[in-house]
């Protein structure tokens, strides 16, 4: 068996051709083979003009063999075989593998197989142009060496019907440093179509995948292709030819003819196929839907849930089961802190009876509708001392809107046996608005009420200490959110700026657009997309920003700490970023929820992670950095520590940095940490500071998480 | 750029700022490529090939007047023009001292960017979109 090359034994793409060839004849083959190699190292396609020198080596090396298949790759060789076989091998049929476009050539060899290459030139072009329609510049990539120069040669002809469409521009007169930088800086709407590059223009030879990997890094365009076998290496496909099928095809005819089977019957055939790398499809984002039908994708990388699908099934069971305990121990919890509440009360009770002079005693005869008072609680409902009064007496002193309020409250005493308690407002003759906290438990006689016994507790000043500590607190919170707001200024500065900015240049891109001929619509039409969003991102800035300045009452609801820092984190990375501090978060899994209002947390956080970026701002920039934690702590209690790598706080001003107008800040009012203490204290927590042993201070803000009552 | 355009890298991590840029040049005949951080441009071989380089100052990473000393450094000596969506007057002072050809604050006009380029690739004639 002789394999007879027309480029060197290794010279891809036909090394693969003979290379699949030897190993399929080898395999399937009933007796062993011995493959002889010799090679014409062409680098011509003109008529070689010195055959001799060949045909002489030939002639003596094979002069005692006997050949039963002659096989010739590319057309040099298969040509060479055409001319002298009669004279070398009369005998030996012959499997020529050879370009579609040469066969005419080989026409009148007797004994042969072609097994033809096709390489539809136009179908490459149309296979761009089917899969990006939008393509208006392809970069052919072929070399210099003469083979690829035929290749060029005949692109040049056959892409003519498309100058319309597509600029078609070669590399050939380009060096690899050439060619890198053309294809990295491709305008829009551009794609390589790599075929090979033996040489370049410079005459260096280059290894094949190597020159399109490394083009393939470099390129800022889709690469396309010509050869399977490049599939995989970085091109986006195309109707591919497979060198290994032409490879197998010419092992069958091969085959068939040491059968003795005609030459003519054999036929063998490798269509090119079209075939696509998925991850290139990916990474270009072209959609499937547009390659041709019937192609085949591959190296698809299994979606998450493919790769993955035991394992998360096994995790939602688990989340299943963990919900289920979750729910049970909730029920247990919410009947035992019932029990607790009533406890409570009944001491609280005892502790009011024993509340001397401000407390007001009444006995209310159900039948008679009389009501018998102490002085005090006659005086509490501005009545006479010596002035009879009765149950109408009292309910037409009641505040319009308590009214039903303290009517249900005595019906559902009278009937359920219940404890009557209940705090109201009543209105004095002169206007006055006053508290009243009572307490009373009715008398039965034979199953049905006859009286009630109850207490009287004058709590307006705790009530209006109260509304007005609040009002204190939202007033404050609002004051220190206002300049905390005053500080974010910069980065909500630069924030509005990215967007405007964008709008700017792309309505300034668009004007131009339209004043070509014909204008440019779809780049118009993208630049309006752009403009909508960066307006949306415009819009979100301020909306944020507006929630935070908005003036509130405090509203306490059960809600994830994590989920307050994560809010703040969102608000300060700007900042971050331009004080180049790094932020981390380690945020404790399955916090327990406490009970406060988010947008003071918000501005608790905010004020401690604020101070502790400007605390940083004359460190080293690599060295800032800012960390949160939470936590939750053995007693049940819910944590946050906010940490940076200042320059800590000096030991005799540690006590007072919650201190009203305590300052460390050139500018600062030192009001934001006594009002981050007022808001943490409003929520039955505590917040403290303390220096790091490794530098840089800590503050913590611990809250206590309803779960924690389970433990009281 | 060997074929007589005018090639301008612009480096910035606002997507959608840069995307609007590229257009405007594209639009004006100039070609460019974008970069999201002083990193990508550092590691792209075909960087000095640009004619102009259009940075913004604050970036992920390094900054831009850092990527500018670092190319001054390495004798990479092309024109830079600054941008920035966050003015200080420190950052302008350096952009300045650095040797820029226009320092502009986002949002701008960009008549002023353009003819900022025009000055820095110093005459070199555009050749408009065919």
């Amino acid at each position: 068996m002789l394999i007879l090359h027309s480029h060197g034994r290794e010279f891809a793409p036909f090394s693969i051709i003979s290379a699949t060839f030897r190993t399929e004849l080898a395999r399937q083959s009933p007796e062993p083979l011995e493959f002889y190699e010799a090679s014409m190292e062409a680098s011509r396609y003109e008529e070689a003009a010195t055959d001799g020198p060949l045909v002489d080596y030939l002639q003596t090396m094979f002069a005692e063999r006997q050949l039963d298949l002659i096989m010739t790759t590319a057309e040099p060789s298969s040509l060479f075989m055409a001319r002298n076989r009669s004279q070398v091998f009369p005998d030996a049929p012959l499997v020529a593998v050879v370009n579609q476009r040469m066969i005419s050539a080989m026409a009148g060899t007797t004994n042969t197989t072609i097994v033809p290459v096709y390489i539809e030139l136009p179908v490459l072009i149309e296979n761009i142009l089917q899969v990006l329609p939008a393509t208006t510049n392809v970069v052919m990539v072929l070399g210099k060496s003469p083979f690829e120069l035929y290749w060029t040669e005949q692109c040049q002809r056959e892409f003519a019907p498309f100058t319309n469409r597509v600029a078609v521009n070669y590399a050939n007169e380009l060096t690899f440093d050439q060619i890198r930088t053309r294809v990295a800086n491709l305008p829009p709407q551009s794609a390589v179509l790599y075929g090979m590059l033996a040489m370049d223009a410079a005459g260096v030879p280059y290894e094949q995948e190597r020159a399109l990997s490394d083009l393939r890094a470099v390129a800022n365009a889709p690469v396309f292709g010509v050869l399977e076998h490049h599939l995989g290496k970085g091109i986006v496909g195309g109707r591919l030819v497979s060198m290994e099928a032409l490879g197998r095809e010419a092992a069958r005819a091969g085959l068939a003819l040491l059968r003795h089977e005609q030459p003519a019957d054999i036929r063998p055939t490798a269509p090119a196929k079209p075939v696509y790398d998925w991850r290139e499809l990916r990474r270009w984002n072209i959609n499937e839907s547009s390659l041709p039908p019937g192609s085949e994708v591959r190296f698809r990388v299994p979606s998450f849930w493919e790769q993955y699908k035991w394992q998360l099934i096994a995790i939602h069971t688990l989340c299943l089961a963990e919900g289920l305990l979750i729910f049970i121990l909730l029920r247990n919890r919410r009947r035992l802190r019932r029990t607790q509440s009533e406890l409570r009360q009944s001491e609280e009770r005892l502790s009011m009876a024993t509340t001397s002079a401000k407390v007001g005693v009444w006995s209310w005869k159900i039948a008679s509708g009389d009501i018998e008072a102490t002085p005090e609680a006659k005086r509490m409902f501005g009545w006479e001392a010596n002035e009879p009064v009765t149950f109408p007496m009292f309910l037409a002193r009641l505040h319009p809107d308590d009214r039903a309020a303290v009517q249900e409250s005595v019906d559902r005493a009278l009937q359920s046996q219940a404890i009557y308690d209940i705090q109201y407002r009543i209105v004095l003759p002169a206007g006055q608005t006053r508290w009243i906290s009572a307490r009373g438990r009715a008398q039965y006689e034979n199953g049905s009420p006859v009286n009630m016994l109850g207490v009287l507790l004058d709590v307006t000043e705790r009530e209006q200490a109260q509304i007005e500590a609040q009002r204190q607190r939202a007033e404050l919170a609002h004051v220190a959110r206002v300049s905390t707001m005053g500080e974010l200024a910069a980065s909500v500065a630069h924030e509005l700026n990215q967007p405007l900015g964008a709008i700017l240049s792309n309505a300034e891109a668009a004007e131009m657009f339209l004043q070509q001929d014909p204008p440019a619509l779809t780049d118009v039409r993208e630049i309006l997309t752009d403009i909508r969003k960066d307006d949306e991102r415009a819009g979100e800035v301020i909306r944020r920003m507006r929630a935070l300045l908005r003036k509130r009452e405090m509203e306490m609801l059960p809600l994830d700490l994590n989920s307050v820092v994560e809010d703040v984190f969102r608000l300060i990375s700007g900042d971050a970023a331009l004080r180049k501090t790094t932020l981390t978060a380690e945020l404790a899994p399955r916090l327990p929820a406490v009970l406060g209002d988010r947008v003071h947390l918000q501005q608790v956080l905010l004020n401690l992670t604020m101070n502790a970026l400007e605390a940083m701002a004359r460190q080293p920039a690599e060295t800032r950095r800012l960390m949160v934690r939470t936590r939750i702590n053995e007693d049940g209690t819910v944590e946050a520590e906010v940490t940076d790598t200042g320059p800590g706080i000096e030991a005799d001003k540690l006590p007072h940095v919650f201190e009203p107008f305590f300052t460390t800040k050139p500018s600062g009012m030192g009001m934001g940490l006594s009002i981050a203490r007022r808001i943490i204290e409003a929520h039955q927590g505590h917040v403290s500071a303390a220096n790091n042993t490794s530098g840089g201070a800590t503050f913590r803000v611990t809250l206590p998480s309803p779960a924690e009552e389970l433990k009281a | 750029m060997s074929d007589g355009r005018t090639y301008v890298a612009v480096v910035d991590d606002d997507d959608s700022f840069a995307r609007a840029i590229s257009r405007l040049l594209r639009a004006a005949g100039i070609e460019s490529v974008v970069f999201a951080s002083a990193e990508a441009f550092l590691r792209d071989p075909t960087r000095p090939a640009a004619d102009c380089l259009v940075l913004d100052i604050q970036l992920g990473g390094m900054s831009g007047l850092d990527l500018h000393r670092r190319l001054s450094s390495q004798g990479e000596i092309t024109p830079v023009i600054f941008v920035t969506a966050h003015d200080e007057p420190d950052s302008r002072v350096q952009a300045h001292e650095a040797g820029c050809v226009a320092y502009l604050r986002k949002p701008f006009r960009g008549e002023l960017l353009l003819e900022a380029i025009r000055h820095a690739v110093g005459g070199k004639p555009e050749t408009p979109k065919p």
